[in-house]
């Protein structure tokens, strides 16, 4: 009977997750389905972010980062000016147990109104980023393919991305 | 090794059938050139030397396989030796080349398998946390078996494996273990236990409820048997997250209760709790904890050298909630609060933040009340200008009589001024002035650093740092008195005070950053930087200074 039991629990959580990877998106071969909580206890899903945009920037950050604190309002910027186009930018926090209570009241302070997934065990971004010297962007397309990745911030930084940004959506117009 | 060996050939074998897509490979190697000279902290042992201190990363996906490796190398020119390390106690000056983590990870829809190297953490770190800490050189993986079901409603992570640390330390550029006990007689000597990991065994398993989503309810045990005992800890902990409530709040509980009975030892246990809320546009912050006989870590061997003290590897994480990095502190036995309180000001884009904290710390004779505030302002300029500047003050204080007192005023500030294009200036400074009485004895001293810095986006960047700390402005070379000692026993004159001599407390260093490509960056730096205590949490480790000249090299290929 418990076998049972656990057979059917086991079943459930399958269809649970089966549905996760429902039809519609086709799912980008170069990187894995990360799944992370975000800051308002929705979830993220890399494979969905990539399929449902035509470019996606996934910004990596932390609360105890100051220049990551300069670079996320320049970021958010370009994601509402470019979100109509089929932009979207994640701003991805590593934040570990001593400074994730302050995630929630920096995103408000800063006014980021972009997703915010938490990746305290650092899964995703060591795998983009090994050495994980903050901040750290990583700008891919719907396939997964990687365009440009970023390390650190100097002022003006924002400007490269722009064009970046303008130049392949511009291109994907065509 | 061979089993390493035998699981690499595995990997690289695996068959094209597992997938019919190309494997990707991404490839990051830091090389860096380190010439150290006189750091003028009257240490002989960590002077004149050159090292080569290499790490290479490689990420490799095929289908729903993730392969990792790293390589760590390191190899000294001309390092201290003889009599110097002798009498200091350090033999850590030894060439490595390791294969430090490997891995191999396969996902399939939620359900996710790893063998090999892998951090591991379980809700806020009380009850297990292995990570990296890049800014202490800390880098502890589980050499073991992961299993994870990531569903809907309901995750389970199972772990089990020995703890793997970096051999190599990346903040003092040697090995991280002593390999020989200090203790010489004649030419004979011991060899650590600990020469490579501390090895130490620790299976657990977390599962964690998400029905409804806002609501995550976990609970987990951990058993952890350190390297040279018999015995196990065993850590019971559960937590609860509460998301979406009112005033867009949320709340977070955790507790941890470590068994010790088997060893007859005390238990421990650790209650930490945050709340967030969204006040008419103020984000209110409190959190509070309580931990009592609250760690776990491995045991240092007898023999450890000076240079492994600050090398206790911590395997949980629980926060801390000081505020400033540079303070080390008791956290296995404390209670306290902190509360933030911060917002933005719409129409001037200034944000303001507000921290207090209060801790009772340590046991007994020992017990310390330390109380801390502080205030954070930001501020958007004309012309894409920015300024941060932050004060505070933090009383340490004994709660019997006699012992130390420390009160430290601290100020940090930085701003940022775009000249043209992409060019742009910066000016900054963090400074702790401390005042300290003990048996009325009462000493000021400054610890600091300040800097200004030019940058051209995205290509390069250089910045001048002034640096001071005159904590200490003498100190005895421990080989300059073991030479006055025994001078001493062979009955010639002795004065220990000629092992007295001064050490540096000004600092001064030139650090440029160049980005030729996106493959590549170039980091180079001479002359000299303060060391001191560097805090992430509740782990803590001592910077040493550094005086000489250093060049790494990044590539991501």
């Amino acid at each position: 009977m418990r076998a049972l039991a656990v057979s059917a629990m086991l079943l459930l959580m399958s269809g649970c997750a089966a549905r996760e990877h429902g039809p519609g998106h086709e799912a980008p071969g170069n990187v894995p389905d990360f799944r992370l909580d975000t800051v308002d206890g929705g979830q993220f899903g890399l494979h969905e972010a990539l399929s449902s945009n035509r470019l996606v920037l996934l910004s990596f950050w932390a609360t105890w980062c100051a220049p990551c604190k300069l670079e996320l309002p320049h970021i958010q910027r370009l994601a509402d000016e470019f979100g109509p186009k089929g932009f979207t930018a994640y701003a991805i926090t590593v934040d570990g147990p001593e400074s994730m209570a302050g995630v929630k009241a920096t995103v408000r302070e800063y006014g980021l109104s972009m997703v915010v997934p938490l990746d305290p065990d650092r899964d995703m971004a060591e795998f983009f980023d090994p050495k994980l010297l903050l901040p750290f962007w990583v700008l891919m397309d719907s396939r997964g393919q990687v365009i440009k990745t970023h390390q650190g911030y100097l002022p003006g930084d924002e400007t490269r991305l722009r064009e970046v940004i303008e130049k392949f959506l511009g291109e994907g117009a065509k | 090794m061979k089993a390493w060996r035998g699981l690499l050939a595995a990997l690289l074998a695996w068959p094209a059938a597992v997938s019919a897509q190309s494997p990707t490979f991404d490839s990051t190697w830091t090389v860096g050139l380190h010439a150290h000279g006189d750091n003028g902290n009257e240490l002989d042992d960590d002077d004149d030397y050159g090292d080569v201190l290499s790490i290479y990363d490689l990420k490799s996906r095929w289908g729903d396989h993730t392969f990792s490796l790293r390589v760590d190398a390191l190899r000294f020119v001309a390092p201290p030796s003889g009599d110097v390390i002798r009498d200091t106690g350090t033999a850590d000056y030894a060439d490595e080349y390791t294969i430090e983590k490997l891995g191999w990870s396969w996902r399939s829809g939620p359900m996710r398998v790893g063998v090999g190297d892998q951090y591991v953490s379980f809700g806020r770190g009380l009850s297990l946390s292995l990570r990296k800490i890049d800014d202490l050189g800390i880098d502890t993986t589980l050499r073991g078996a992961r299993l994870r079901w990531k569903g809907k409603l309901l995750r389970v992570e199972g772990i089990g494996g020995w703890t793997n640390a970096s051999n190599l330390d990346p903040i003092n550029e040697r090995l991280r273990f002593a390999s020989c006990t200090p203790t010489f007689e004649g030419d004979e000597f011991s060899c650590n236990p600990l020469r490579i990991d501390p090895a130490d065994f620790i299976g657990g398993v977390r599962v964690e409820s998400r029905y409804p989503r806002f609501l995550h309810l976990g609970v987990s045990e951990v058993a952890m048997r350190r390297w040279d005992e018999e015995h196990t800890t065993w850590v019971h902990g559960a937590s609860l997250s509460l998301a979406k409530l009112p005033l867009d709040g949320a709340v977070y509980v955790e507790a941890a209760w470590m068994d010790r009975s088997e060893f007859g030892l005390e238990d421990g246990s650790g209650v930490y709790g945050s709340i967030d809320l969204d006040l008419w546009g103020w984000s209110l912050t409190l959190e509070g904890k309580r931990y009592d006989n609250f760690i776990l870590q491995t045991k240092l061997p007898p023999d450890k050298s000076h240079f492994s003290t600050d090398r206790t590897f911590v395997y949980n994480e629980p926060p801390s909630l000081e505020l400033l990095e540079e303070i080390p502190y008791d956290n296995v036995n404390s209670t306290g609060g902190r509360v933030r309180l911060g917002h933005r000001f719409e129409d001037t884009g200034t944000r303001i933040t507000v921290t207090a904290a209060g801790f009772a710390t340590g046991l007994d004779a020992s017990r310390r009340t330390i109380e801390h505030g502080a205030v954070t302002m930001e501020q958007d300029l004309p012309s894409r200008a920015h300024l941060t500047l932050e004060g505070g003050r933090r009383l340490d204080l004994p709660e019997g009589r006699g012992g130390l007192e420390r009160r430290l005023w601290h100020t940090e500030g930085k701003l940022v001024v775009p000249v043209h294009g992409p060019h742009s200036g910066s000016l900054g400074w963090s400074m702790l002035f401390w005042d300290t009485v003990a048996t009325g004895d009462e000493r000021s001293y400054t610890q600091g650093d300040a800097y200004v810095g030019y940058s051209w986006a995205p290509r390069f960047s250089a910045t001048l740092i002034f640096g001071i700390d005159d904590e200490l402005t003498e100190k005895i070379n421990p080989r300059l008195l073991k030479r006055e000692q025994d001078k001493h026993r062979q009955g010639l004159p002795a004065d220990p005070a000629n092992a007295i001599q001064p050490v540096r407390t000004k600092f001064f260093a030139a650090q440029a950053t160049w980005y030729p490509a996106q493959w590549l960056i170039v980091q180079g730096l001479v002359g000299s930087l303060r060391g001191g205590p560097k805090c992430i949490g509740s782990v803590c480790r001592i910077y040493p200074p550094f005086s000489g000249a250093k060049a790494d090299i990044t590539m991501r290929f």
